[in-house]
């Protein structure tokens, strides 16, 4: 039964695939500029970016670009469907998938560092805030988490760099392999989730809080760790998982600013460059690879959220 | 006979920042062990919030006076953990809406047994043994498979019994039920305050109903406490009650009942029910929409009058 939802979920994501593909195709090739002619003017810094035309013929051909569009489009669906995308532009004795699989676990390890701190910060600041509600600390808590949601991480990035690397003397502002060379990136990509993640366990807590059978569990003689703890926190922290999913799939994907202003080899890092360059094929198979993210990070979310909520494992599931 | 439960005086005033509201004020009343009472009257009478009082459920901008003698201690000098040990131990309480009484995300044998496994120390076997009994007896079949099952695949009546096994499973002295049965169907009524009065039979359970529907009143209770802007108006047992209700209030909410059939429009109370922020320190709260108004009743405070040992009547009509 969870089995036929799942295979209906997988379908509806393949036919969602087929249209961010081909979207994007259209895009990429509606976009002005190419690989070879944006490749001598940023590289070479040849301001003539006019390419002899059997050296582009040549080229074009070794990419099957010469073939009609249709084609190519077909092409890529058949082996994209296989993960594989072949030579990028940029890196032509190597192959896309290659390099998202060097590169991916490096942008997904950060994210998931980053929400392992946004949970172990907000979680705690969002209980205190619903218990100590429209006092000082609330408020402190709402505005720090405003200024989370609302700042993106690249200003947040520079102003950690400024204070905790120039000032302060903590952490190296740049670098890559230790582990101290995580703090800065790992700190700039956590703001934001600790903002949004503070603020939704206040509001699902106070919530959960005003429910009938917190009420009754006060009235059957239980205490803080029995009404609070057992029956409050455990529901409202239920729906936190509908925010922490999509924000580690987002956080994954959206690391291309800090990737670039701390040089981190990650996935966001080639994704950026590729779009610089007109790397095509680059950005064909990374806007795909990350939409597949997106979007199973969210099937896997919901069925997280299905095993916690017996309602909804018994219900919408087993109808499918 | 002692009193289980004697309350005296109670006042329960909420400090809230647009003025006080005075839900309760000055009521007193006793139960012995084994009786039902009911306290009768419309929203915002102070029904609900005079036995939110005895449990200390409210707000902490709730002011309490007054004394709640149970068992010979006054519970309002109880601290807060003397006081865990009195919910759902010894006072246990149902709630008016069972569809959300119930944490959705716990198992109902979970639940039922909390009250005993936070009070006593008993096995998990034990207790679940003991939710299955009690799951019976509460007339809900097939308990030992309800027991794992969630809320939501309860009933509003199967609910409702539920809730009124997780008061029981600790077997209480007193049980409070806040308007138990007005959520549900007619049917399931009948079957929810038969449930009731059998259980307390059965164990002699005192019980305080609090009900806006004088049938449910007359049905299940010894005493009738007729209450109207946070005091009672009138007391008596259920005979006395339905022979010779006196207090204007009550007699304009015996006549707002409607009958089937009948061609006669419905009698209804003229007026709204006072708001608790302006209420009169002096004078009758029902003086406004009383029909036999006199003008002393919003000058002093009504008279007690003492018409047989359980009939006390607040109105000047009767001195």
């Amino acid at each position: 039964m969870v089995l036929k939802y799942i295979v209906k979920r997988v379908a509806f994501i393949i036919v969602a695939l087929f249209f961010v593909s081909l979207i994007t195709f259209i895009l990429v090739k509606s976009a002005p500029g190419s690989y070879i002619e944006t490749e001598r003017l940023l590289s070479q810094n040849i301001t003539d970016i006019t390419v002899p035309p059997e050296v582009k013929a040549a080229w074009e051909k070794a990419y099957q670009l010469d073939k009609p569009e249709w084609q190519q489009f077909l092409i890529f669906l058949s082996n994209a469907a296989r993960f594989e995308f072949g030579p990028s532009f940029q890196y032509p004795s190597t192959t896309i998938e290659k390099i998202i699989m060097r590169t991916f676990p490096i942008s997904f390890r950060l994210a998931v560092m980053a929400i392992g701190l946004a949970l172990v910060i907000g979680i705690p600041l969002g209980i205190i805030a619903a218990f100590k509600r429209n006092t000082v600390i609330d408020r402190i808590a709402t505005l720090v988490s405003m200024i989370g949601t609302s700042l993106p991480n690249y200003v947040i990035a520079v102003f950690l760099i400024y204070i905790l690397a120039l000032k302060l003397h903590l952490v190296p502002s740049i670098g890559w392999g230790e582990p101290k060379n995580y703090v800065l990136p790992v700190l700039s990509l956590a703001i934001a989730p600790i903002g949004s993640i503070t603020r939704y366990m206040r509001a699902s807590l106070i919530e959960t809080l005003n429910k009938e059978y917190i009420r009754v569990a006060w009235a059957k003689g239980g205490g803080f760790r029995q009404v609070v703890l057992k029956h409050a926190l455990r529901n409202s922290l239920i729906p936190l998982i509908t925010v922490v999913g999509p924000q580690l799939a987002y956080l994954t994907v959206g690391t291309v600013f800090v990737e670039n202003l701390f040089n981190i080899p990650g996935l966001g890092k080639f994704y950026a460059s590729a779009a610089i360059y007109r790397d095509y094929p680059m950005v064909m198979g990374t806007t795909v690879f990350f939409a597949t993210i997106v979007m199973f990070t969210n099937l896997i979310v919901d069925i997280i959220y299905g095993i916690l909520d017996p309602r909804i494992r018994k219900h919408s599931m087993l109808e499918g | 006979m002692e009193y289980l439960l004697e309350i005296k005086n109670l006042k329960t005033h909420f400090n809230t920042k647009e003025g006080i509201v005075k839900a309760v004020n000055g009521i007193s009343y006793g139960l012995k062990k084994g009786e039902t009472v009911s306290i009768v009257g419309e929203s915002g009478s102070g029904k609900s919030v005079s036995v939110l009082s005895i449990m200390r459920l409210l707000p902490p901008y709730a002011k309490i006076n007054g004394e709640i003698i149970f068992k010979g201690e006054n519970l309002l000098t109880y601290d807060d953990k003397k006081m865990r040990k009195i919910r759902g131990n010894n006072i246990s309480m149902i709630f008016q809406d069972p569809m959300s009484s119930l944490n959705p995300t716990i198992k109902i044998g979970q639940q039922i047994m909390e009250p005993l496994l936070w009070h006593h120390k008993v096995s998990k076997n034990e207790a679940r043994h003991k939710t299955i009994q009690i799951l019976t007896e509460v007339g809900i079949p097939s308990a030992k498979e309800r027991f794992h099952q969630y809320p939501f695949e309860f009933s509003g009546g199967m609910r409702q019994r539920v809730m009124i096994a997780m008061a029981l499973i600790s077997e209480p002295d007193l049980l409070i039920a806040d308007e138990p049965t007005t959520s549900l169907d007619v049917t399931v009524q009948a079957q929810i305050l038969q449930l009731i009065r059998k259980i307390q039979e059965k164990r002699g359970t005192s019980v305080i109903l609090i009900t806006h529907n004088l049938a449910v009143a007359t049905m299940v209770s010894d005493y009738i406490i007729v209450m109207y802007g946070g005091r009672i108006v009138e007391k008596a047992t259920t005979e006395e009650f339905l022979k010779k209700p006196l207090h204007p209030y009550t007699l304009g909410l015996l006549n707002s009942i409607p009958i089937l059939k009948s061609k006669k429009s419905l009698n209804t109370i003229p007026g709204q029910p006072p708001n608790l922020r302006e209420l009169e320190e002096v004078g009758c709260p029902f003086a406004k929409r009383c029909g036999k108004k006199m003008s002393r009743c919003e000058e002093e405070n009504p008279p007690r009058i003492e018409l047989s040992d359980t009939h006390i009547v607040y109105c000047w009509l009767y001195e």
